[in-house]
């Protein structure tokens, strides 16, 4: 656990790993709200439009994976990273990352409160959760992303335990119907923007390149991207089928409220497993934002051709705990605040995901036609 | 060392994960609390809610009901509490009875209540009962029937599984409260201070109870609800015969005209015939079919005649206007069209055994 190990990418990832990390990284607080922001029926369609174009911005990762292991080949972008425009950019990218870390963090941890532990207040969770975060983030980048298998098994099961839901007992059919909308649907656009904000997540991925091991990745990301899509749409369906419509309105997390429906004739709060194991994707979020976050600090405050540092890290950790804390404790504390917040998210964490990887192309190609004329001089 | 570190966030972690320490503030120490099974909610004097339960639920204590008389439901659970020395739990409330008056003013928001608890399941039972029923429960504990909510809790888990009769949970009822197509129903007892005896279904209509369907209409009821079905036994004391493992297909189509039509196909056998036809020649056998499903057409009939008087739709009629590419009625329009709907209802019976035992010499 040497402290300069944080970044080390000595050995690439599996392929099909990145497949699962795409998979998780989709899955968070925004799909877990999701069935409640789309109610109608015909709002399935909007899932898959959005996720159809997310596939297309899936291949743009796909190339910037790969232009991003060519750049750490060839050392590219090593003169730029003390640059201005490079520390620059670092502002904006810390702005996003943490806004995202609040609704990552604060909004599970809401979920937690409001369910399981109604006494205890939200602040010891939050200092838990990061604490997980950080102890996962110590060992290191390489060690994030491995996670990434073990939050994926820890959590995929609970679509199996869903399964319960689509059985004629207690599904009701009839409350897909009409699956096309039969006038034009209001909000779609909002709805569209939603589903878009709740599938951004992989876009971080597209610095990763050092650990890919110059493997081509697009087809293992796609097939990420569709299983998400394909949890999403299976999502919607269940808790459509069991609430309705017009029912599924007024439910606040409608995926929690059905698991506490389920009872086991050896064990009735199923959700107090559940709830849990949704815990690990968003530790492996949290631990890859803290690095992501440090990351940037570097190299805004200049430090990029230093070795990290693991006290330099631990006090960034303690700095985002704190941060964390004053936005749980002030700025997230009623119902309306929490709607800002996932607005907020919901149109940032959209553009994230639409223009990071395009950005990311476009420096590419800037950079390396600089290059090329630099070389003709 | 790293082991050590290691093993102490583990143990830490551990601590913190369990609930019942004196680390939080909620304390669920099994021998200080009193976790509940049934409540009772009734309309008081002076527009109060009258609430009771009987403690403490399967333990090796005297049992005896305990009763608070308060305006808001909540307010009631601190009453009780402050009536006995252990804390009352409401996480393993699995019914709540609801009293006949107070079901006819408005009960939507006694289960509004219950839904936002988030220690209160989903699957609570309902259900309205008529007549006193705290002398019931009285009665039952100087009986010393010690178990006797756990008893009714079975009871209902067990007709849940078999479609025998009503049965309505929590979230049963919000969704038909808010499906624009349905209208919720609930289980109607009855007691006469000695028992508790199920009367039928309680019919609402936006949480104001409306009508009831008594115990011989209760079956076709339950036929007419779900689109198959298994009746074990149903008597007609009329026609002095019962029915017994009645298998039923219930359709129900609702034509573009307007006119509603139920056909239900039926197989069973003849369990109990006290008549005069001699089931032995296969014309009185079908005669007395034709005569079944003539009366059977008639009661179904004058039922979903009694529904539309009412204004509701629990038989979720309107549901089946829905295609997936088509909604002929909204909301307001099937619920201004229901009413005056034709309905025509169609039996068909198919009857095995009949004549089994040769009676005649």
């Amino acid at each position: 656990m040497k402290s300069s190990s944080l970044f080390d990418h000595d050995k690439p990832l599996q392929p099909w790993m990145w497949a699962v990390l795409v998979n998780r990284m989709q899955v968070g607080y925004f799909m877990l709200i999701l069935p409640n922001v789309l109610v109608q029926p015909y709002m399935v369609w909007i899932i898959l439009l959005a996720g159809c174009l997310a596939l297309l911005n899936m291949w743009v990762i796909g190339k910037g994976l790969e232009v991003s292991y060519q750049q750490h080949e060839t050392e590219g972008w090593q003169p730029f990273m003390g640059s201005v425009w490079m520390r620059l950019l670092m502002v904006p990218c810390l702005v996003i990352m943490l806004l995202k870390l609040i609704i990552v963090v604060i909004g599970y941890v809401s979920i937690v409160h409001q369910i399981l532990f109604p006494s205890v207040n939200t602040g010891t969770f939050v200092v838990l959760m990061m604490f997980a975060g950080y102890y996962l983030a110590k060992h290191g980048m390489l060690t994030v992303l491995r996670f990434g298998v073990i939050a994926f098994l820890m959590s995929a099961w609970i679509l199996v335990l869903y399964g319960y839901y689509l059985l004629p007992q207690e599904a009701n059919y009839t409350h897909l119907y009409p699956i096309i909308p039969l006038q034009w649907p209001s909000h779609w656009f909002e709805s569209l923007l939603f589903v878009w904000a709740a599938l951004a997540g992989p876009e971080y991925f597209v610095v990763l390149g050092p650990w890919t091991g110059g493997k081509r990745l697009t087809k293992y990301i796609l097939t990420g991207n569709v299983a998400s899509l394909f949890e999403y749409v299976y999502f919607f369906f269940v808790s459509l089928l069991f609430f309705g419509s017009s029912y599924l309105k007024s439910i606040d997390i409608a995926l929690v409220q059905l698991v506490r429906y389920i009872q086991l004739p050896f064990f009735e709060r199923v959700d107090m497993i559940v709830v849990p194991a949704y815990m690990a994707p968003i530790v492996l979020v949290i631990a890859l934002l803290m690095l992501y976050v440090y990351g940037a600090l570097r190299i805004l405050l200049k430090q990029i051709h230093k070795p990290p540092h693991a006290r330099g890290f631990f006090m960034v950790s303690l700095a985002v705990v704190g941060y964390l804390l004053i936005v749980d404790h002030w700025l997230w504390t009623s119902e309306t605040q929490r709607r800002m917040w996932e607005q907020l998210q919901m149109v940032v964490g959209g553009a994230s995901f639409a223009l990071t990887p395009a950005l990311f192309l476009v420096l590419h190609a800037v950079q390396s036609r600089r290059r090329k004329s630099e070389k003709a001089q | 060392m790293k082991k050590r570190s290691n093993s102490l966030i583990f143990v830490t972690m551990l601590l913190m994960l369990s609930g019942c320490g004196s680390w939080s503030v909620k304390n669920n120490i099994i021998e200080e609390i009193s976790p509940t099974i049934l409540l009772y909610v009734g309309r008081g004097a002076d527009k109060h809610l009258e609430q009771a339960t009987l403690i403490p639920p399967l333990v090796e204590e005297k049992k005896r009901v305990i009763t608070a008389n308060v305006r808001l439901m909540k307010e009631g659970r601190i009453q009780l509490n402050q009536k006995y020395y252990r804390e009352m739990k409401s996480g393993q409330l699995r019914m709540l009875f609801i009293s006949k008056s107070l079901a006819r003013e408005d009960i939507l928001p006694i289960v509004n209540t219950m839904m936002i608890d988030p220690e209160i399941s989903d699957r609570l039972y309902l259900i309205v009962v008529e007549g006193d029923f705290l002398a019931y429960l009285n009665k039952q504990v100087v009986k010393q029937q010690e178990m006797i909510e756990f008893y009714l809790y079975k009871m209902l888990a067990h007709y849940e599984q078999q479609g025998e009769i009503t049965v309505t949970n929590l979230h049963r009822f919000m969704e038909a409260y808010f499906s624009p197509y349905a209208d919720p129903k609930i289980p109607l007892f009855t007691t006469n201070g000695t028992d508790l005896i199920y009367k039928g279904t309680a019919l609402f209509h936006d949480g104001k109870m409306v009508g009831e369907i008594t115990t011989l209409d209760d079956p076709l009821f339950q036929i007419l609800n779900r689109p198959t079905r298994f009746q074990k036994l149903l008597s007609l004391p009329e026609q002095r015969v019962t029915l017994g493992s009645l298998h039923t297909e219930t359709k129900v189509t609702v034509q573009p005209t307007g006119d509603v039509k139920i056909y239900i196909e039926g197989t069973g056998r003849v369990e109990e015939y006290q008549g005069e036809r001699d089931l032995n020649q296969p014309e009185a056998a079908q005669q007395l079919t034709r005569e079944l499903e003539a009366v059977l057409e008639q009661k179904a009939a004058l039922l979903v005649k009694k529904l539309q008087q009412l204004r509701i739709d629990p038989l979720r009629i309107g549901e089946r206007t829905l295609g997936p590419f088509s909604q002929p009625y909204t909301e307001e329009t099937w619920k201004a069209a229901w009413p005056t709907m034709r309905v025509h209802v169609d039996v068909h019976l198919q009857l095995e055994s009949l004549g089994l035992l040769k009676m005649k010499k």
